[in-house]
């Protein structure tokens, strides 16, 4: 596939409304966080078979999915990695590719807007564990914290704290490997995180 | 999941790769990157032109 064939114009815009567009720079930032998911998505619908990328049924649809713009890929153990759609739900993405459940079948937090409406950052807490606790439930998922990373499970959950607050990032470990970074652009962009950048550790049911 | 209690235990984070350090694509994370890099967005959108490209080169 010739790359000149995927049209990444609508990304290079929005780039350069950012950096140059009208209001202010925190109202620009809000509106780039709000329009890249889709502007991603529109990248990702032009050449998702050619670039590894496999649409998630929803419903039995793979076009519904395509148009909710969740898209997963075979990971080198044959698992399925789901993808973010945006750019806050790693820990959806993570969810799902660790447990191995649709991620359109895991609670959507919906950060990026909540905070962006100014909802107060306890309430917001509040409403997380109300949508994740039952879901965990649920599934039978029983949820452990490891302060140093727990490099002798299969499969984990590392957490990469980064310095702003609620930008810390999740991802699919196995041993003391990084299976699967569900950030990734595109599968080709490969994560090149380290075991030894991970802060802590999530198992899921070890 | 007990650590949501602590607001900054809530991960989200997406980030994107420039000039070797990586960038959280969320408002704060963003924020910060174009006080410290004027081109920023420019390189972000050069990031995204290139994992196509890699993820093109590789089909």
């Amino acid at each position: 596939m010739n790359p000149a064939h995927v049209d990444t114009s609508g990304i290079e815009r929005l780039c350069d409304q950012w950096e140059n567009g009208p209001g202010s720079a925190g109202e620009r930032t809000r509106e780039f966080c709000r329009l890249f998911p889709s502007e991603l998505a529109k990248v990702r619908r032009q050449g998702y078979r050619q670039l590894g990328l496999l649409p998630v049924p929803i419903g039995g649809s793979s076009h519904r999915g395509l148009k909710q713009g969740f898209y997963m890929t075979r990971l080198r153990d044959g698992t399925l990695g789901y993808l973010q759609r945006r750019t806050d739900d790693c820990l959806q993405a993570a969810l799902a590719s660790a447990l191995q459940i649709p991620a359109n079948l895991v609670p959507d937090l919906g950060m990026e807007a909540k905070m962006a409406g100014g909802m107060d950052p306890e309430l917001m807490e509040r409403g997380i564990r109300a949508k994740m606790d039952p879901f965990l439930h649920k599934h039978g998922v029983k949820v452990r914290y490891h302060a140093t990373p727990p490099t002798s499970s299969r499969r984990w959950i590392g957490v990469v704290r980064e310095e702003d607050v609620y930008s810390d990032h999740c991802l699919l470990m196995s041993g003391p490997d990084c299976l699967f970074d569900p950030a990734n652009l595109l599968p080709s962009a490969a994560s090149s995180y380290d075991v030894s950048e991970v802060d802590y550790g999530i198992t899921l049911n070890d | 999941m007990a650590a949501y209690g602590s607001k900054q235990e809530t991960q989200r984070g997406m980030s994107v790769e420039i000039d070797g350090k990586r960038v959280p694509l969320s408002a704060e994370g963003l924020e910060r990157a174009r006080g410290e890099n004027k081109e920023v967005g420019k390189k972000i959108a050069g990031a995204v032109r290139s994992a196509v490209e890699r993820a093109t080169g590789e089909a």
